[in-house]
């Protein structure tokens, strides 16, 4: 039998003193004025391949991704993709540094299964729903973009990592050549504001309620439900301004870290946070808190919510 | 006439408070399906429930009049706080218990929608849609007009489900499940509530794509059907060396047709019609599709169709742009397209003079026209309407929606006529769903993000029976 979550409303006797209070009384309500702002800046490069001819794609040489993450190319590789959208490069490029890209912005698409420690394959061997990729039809000369990516796949959580990527331009004529995807294919740069922002202020309560978002840290629309993990950073001597300016080391930078699975909630107390060592959080100190709520199936690594603790 | 009961009580229940003559109601947040609320309570009289988004409520739900009521939110949103009022009704009192519940959200493993267009003045009843979201965050899922996620669940992992729809007369959920690859004989038709508790299992043999369910109960599929058949009129070069066998002494090549399948509720599968029965093996158009590992692609077979006062099936084959309708003793009633007996033309459409191509999903609309969703890869895939002449056996097109605005389409796609005469269009694989007057004018429209895109979806009036 499956479990449930069960109560019984009585009449008279107020069952909420069991269940942890009457009212919402208490809550920290987070809002978008709290949220900090961050807008990506990708540049990813092209290279040049023959049109409608099968192409060998190498992803040897990528042990660093565009994340500044080390990686080993033969064994932290799960699927290399190809994207063929009904956008130019520079429609792309900002779709990706919003995290709005739409499926139908994507007029193409297949994937390549990576097995054992391969490091390279050929185009002709993607694959859409089992259906082969065939160059000479689907890569042909346009202004639209190709995107090949290079993604991890978390075998627990299904969830997706775009470690690298490069667009292709498959022109008519042009001499063969292979796509070489490593460490220098695309960067990384951004705008980040978390001083800017009003912090978050918990009065003494630990119990935070995030259904009142609205918009992403770029202003764009926040799915609710695309928040599953919550994260609490705390700094002993590392100042805002250090995280603005190492912004993707702001994890590396923490003295302590405090996770939670919030999947599916709107709510949750900061008391059932724990860190790594499963050492549960028992409250803020003076130090620099830092509250993330993240995304374990966007594309931007960046934290839907992030925001100071006082 | 209403009596309220004791104090009106500040009871947290669940995240929601609840007041009034409340008795022995319990309410119970279903961990599977987060915007289901379930309710239960002992009271002799006729019970219901009433919710909504305030306190005027607005959906009502009956929950019986024995002594025992049982009824459950269905279709909340996500992380919404549900105004609800449990009444039973004892001779003229209405005996209330009222009480507001949070409703859960989905994993971030769900797919996402959003709604780019809605004129709600405009679009047909139907409040709801039901559907297969696929690829990356591949979810079964029912959306309202808000294009908010209400009901989903995750599709089985490493299988493809590219149908859901409720079973006829009831509120519990079919949907079919094979392999991903079409190299496995997985076939199943699954029914389960939408509490996802399983009732039943259909097994449909080598089926693909699509079913249709009968007035009887009888499941109706397209089935994976390969024959060696040896060349004629066309050389055994044309066939993928993959594919060649020597039988008889005869190079032959595997070909990949298909049967159309009627499981009865209670008896064994019957195959009304082969493909092979009624095709001579030509190589076409998607003849080099490479779509099932069994052998050459011939015919992609992609839907079938019940009308109920035809009696008739549509069944589509979108590797040779023709439409069967076959009588449920396999019998060919009529064909439609390249190689049917009725042609058909696009109305002052200067291209694409052959009429449909690559169609999916063809069916009857209540005027007896066929309206279907075909490919144009120049110009935009797009709905058309044809009226069918049976004097003259043609097919001319007297409705089209979405040709030349240039929505390349990779996969899948549907037109559906709704209630109020507008139609609704599933763009498939480009991850539009669209509702579109007779004139043209788009009245809703609700899009995914880059990675997920749809299978069938349909538009339902309700969660209740």
């Amino acid at each position: 039998m499956r479990p449930t979550i069960r109560a019984v409303i009585a009449p008279v006797v107020c069952v909420g003193t069991l269940l942890g209070g009457c009212t919402k009384n208490g809550e920290v309500k987070i809002t978008d004025e709290n949220n900090y702002y961050f807008l990506a800046d990708v540049t990813a490069g092209t290279q040049t391949i023959t049109a409608q001819e099968d192409t060998f794609v190498d992803w040897s040489g990528l042990t660093v991704d565009i994340r500044e993450r080390d990686m080993d190319p033969a064994s932290e590789v799960s699927v290399v993709r190809i994207l063929r959208f009904t956008l130019t490069q520079d429609e792309v490029i900002e779709g990706i540094n919003r995290d709005n890209l739409r499926q139908s912005d994507v007029s193409g698409n297949a994937d390549y299964e990576v097995s054992g420690s391969e490091t390279g394959a050929d185009l002709s061997t993607f694959l859409f729903l089992g259906t082969p990729f065939p160059p000479a039809t689907e890569l042909v000369d346009t202004d639209d973009a190709y995107l090949v990516s290079v993604i991890s796949v978390d075998e627990e959580s299904g969830y997706e990592d775009y470690r690298m990527f490069t667009f292709i331009d498959p022109v008519t004529d042009a001499p063969p050549a292979e796509v070489i995807i490593d460490n220098a294919s695309a960067s990384l740069d951004y705008t980040v504001d978390i001083d800017g922002v009003p912090a978050v202020e918990t009065e003494g309560s630990t119990l935070i309620d995030w259904t009142s978002l609205t918009q992403t840290p770029s202003d764009d629309i926040l799915t609710l439900s695309n928040i599953d993990a919550i994260m609490l950073a705390q700094y002993s001597t590392a100042t805002v301004a250090d995280l603005e300016a190492d912004f993707l080391h702001i994890e590396e930078a923490a003295d302590r870290l405090f996770y939670g699975d919030v999947s599916g909630k709107g709510e949750f107390d900061l008391l059932e946070l724990t860190d790594q060592d499963g050492n549960a959080f028992e409250g803020f100190d003076d130090t620099l808190w830092l509250l993330a709520l993240r995304c374990g199936t966007c594309i931007s690594p960046a934290p839907l919510f992030l925001g100071v603790i006082r | 006439m209403t009596g309220r009961y004791g104090s009106v009580l500040a009871l947290t229940v669940l995240g929601g408070c609840g007041g009034g003559y409340c008795g022995d109601v319990s309410v119970e947040l279903d961990p599977d399906v987060p915007t289901k609320i379930d309710f239960a309570w002992e009271k002799k009289g006729e019970g219901r429930l009433e919710w909504g988004y305030d306190e005027s409520y607005g959906t009502v739900v009956d929950a019986g009049s024995e002594d025992a009521h049982e009824a459950s939110v269905l279709g909340a949103k996500q992380l919404r706080e549900v105004f609800w009022k449990v009444v039973t009704t004892v001779g003229n009192n209405d005996k209330e218990c009222v009480g507001t519940t949070d409703t859960l959200g989905a994993a971030s493993s769900i797919a996402d929608m959003f709604l780019d267009t809605y004129e709600p003045t405009e679009v047909s009843s139907e409040p709801y849609f039901i559907g297969a979201a696929m690829f990356d965050a591949a979810t079964l899922f029912a959306v309202d007009r808000d294009a908010s996620m209400v009901w989903f669940m995750p599709a089985e992992e490493d299988r493809l489900t590219t149908e859901i729809k409720f079973k006829r007369g009831t509120n519990n959920l079919i949907y079919n499940v094979y392999a991903d690859r079409y190299d496995t004989d997985l076939g199943t038709v699954k029914e389960m509530t939408l509490g996802l508790d399983p009732v039943n299992e259909t097994r449909i043999e080598w089926g693909h794509h699509f079913f249709t369910e009968l007035p009887d109960g009888t499941i109706t599929y397209t089935a994976i059907h390969a024959e060696n058949v040896v060349p004629d009129g066309w050389s055994i070069d044309a066939c993928d060396e993959r594919f060649r066998i020597m039988e008889d002494g005869v190079e032959k090549c595997t070909v990949v047709g298909h049967d159309l399948v009627e499981v009865p509720l209670d008896g064994d599968p019957v195959i009304l019609l082969s493909t092979f029965d009624v095709f001579d093996v030509v190589p076409w158009e998607d003849w080099d599709l490479n779509f099932y590992p069994q052998g050459q692609t011939w015919l992609h077979a992609n839907a079938v169709n019940y009308d109920e006062e035809r009696e008739t099936y549509l069944w589509s084959f979108a590797g040779y742009d023709t439409v069967l309708e076959v009588d449920r003793t396999g019998s060919v009633v009529r064909s439609f397209g390249d190689f049917g007996d009725y042609k058909a033309t696009l109305g002052g459409y200067a291209r694409g003079e052959d009429g449909f191509n690559f169609q999916h999903d063809p069916q009857w609309t209540p005027d007896g026209n066929m309206l279907m969703f075909t490919y144009d890869h120049e110009n935009g895939c797009y709905a058309v309407e044809f009226e069918v002449d049976d004097a003259n056996q043609t097919m001319t097109e007297v409705w089209q929606f979405g040709r030349d605005e240039g929505l390349n389409v990779q996969a899948l796609g549907q037109a559906i006529r709704l209630k109020n005469g507008n139609t609704f269009v599933n763009y498939g694989s480009t991850g539009i769903l669209r509702e579109v007057s007779p004139a043209g004018q788009v009245v809703w429209e609700a899009y995914t993000g880059s990675g997920t895109f749809f299978g069938n979806v349909y538009p339902f009036d309700s969660f209740y029976p």
